[in-house]
């Protein structure tokens, strides 16, 4: 039951931190390129 | 003299009612004009075929395009037609895709279910696209048609977006692009096809996604990963999302280029979507519970 518990949490955690990874490189990626002569 | 008098009959029953006969008799002069006294048929074909073809010398008499739209409108409407085309197109693609989302009965059977997913697209979609941009198309073409015919000033030369006479002050509206800072087209139709994914995959993610079994020669979704209810009890944020997805989208289409603003609104809209998906997701009964005792 712990077991599961925590295979749960820990793939809900990889998923956020992979989309907020994602969402920062899109937002730096915007930037960059608006920043662009 | 018979081929005086058809000429006569070709220009005139292209004219008004009204405006033949008079047209009738200023042609005849004018064709016993260039005529000499004793003439033979070869001379009158040789007047004819100077005057030209009927259809051209009636035109002129009623002052009325032989063109549907001509060069002054031309290029304003390929350039509406090019903006409103694909942005029609997209928007039938998405209302067919939710309108099917609901009646899809989401096979169990994985080879039944991709048969009938290619079945809706060929049927539904494609037809809808295909349809919805003839009837854009249709209804452009008649106004520009309409304008064509009814603008009154004798300017042949193109008219610029604004609808006015270009000048060279026109140039300073528009913004120099650089390669770096282009959003390509590719860009654009790439990104509307991920909300497409996402939104057939996340309403039907409870018969999509999960473990696949074969039973009885039958490859069959035996658990699915996630809680279809759950994800349905999300659907007004996630569609809040999703609209400003499209928009954003839609105006990546308009600017064709980043610009701070852009960049500034691609922020919040990462940040939105990453707020809803933190919401969705931290949901407890989100996973399904049998998938990780598997």
């Amino acid at each position: 039951m712990q077991l599961q518990f925590e295979l749960k949490y820990s793939f809900i955690i990889i998923l956020i931190v992979l989309w907020l990874l994602l969402s920062i490189i899109d937002i730096v990626q915007g930037f960059r390129k608006a920043n662009m002569k | 003299m018979n081929l005086i008098d058809i000429y006569i009959q070709e220009v005139t029953r292209r004219l008004p009612k009204k405006s033949r006969d008079d047209i009738a008799l200023e042609l005849r002069s004018t064709i016993e004009d260039m005529l000499p006294e004793n003439y033979a048929e070869k001379e009158v074909k040789e007047v004819l075929k100077n005057l030209g073809n009927p259809a051209s010398l009636a035109s002129e008499y009623s002052d009325r395009p032989m063109y549907l739209i001509g060069p002054r409108y031309f290029d304003t409407y390929m350039t509406l037609l090019k903006i409103v085309l694909p942005i029609v197109a997209i928007l039938a693609f998405f209302v067919i895709i939710m309108e099917n989302i609901n009646t899809y009965s989401g096979e169990e059977d994985i080879v039944n279910g991709i048969i009938n997913v290619i079945i809706l697209i060929l049927g539904h979609v494609i037809w809808g696209m295909i349809s919805a941009a003839m009837e854009t198309f249709f209804w452009i073409t008649l106004v520009f048609a309409i304008l064509e015919r009814k603008d009154s000033s004798r300017s042949k030369s193109p008219l610029t977006p604004s609808w006015t006479e270009w000048t060279p002050d026109d140039l300073k509206s528009i913004p120099l692009i650089t390669k770096e800072k282009k959003i390509s087209t590719g860009d654009i139709f790439g990104s509307l096809l991920w909300i497409a994914i996402f939104i057939s995959v996340y309403f039907n993610a409870g018969h999509l996604l999960g473990v696949y079994e074969k039973v009885q020669g039958k490859i069959e979704l035996i658990t699915p990963t996630f809680n279809q209810e759950v994800l349905h009890s999300y659907w007004l944020i996630v569609i809040v999302a999703l609209i400003i997805e499209i928009a954003f989208v839609f105006y990546k289409l308009i600017l064709r280029q980043w610009t701070s603003k852009l960049a500034i609104m691609n922020t919040v809209r990462n940040i939105v979507s990453t707020l809803v998906f933190i919401i969705v997701i931290s949901n407890d009964q989100l996973i399904n519970e049998n998938i990780i005792s598997i």
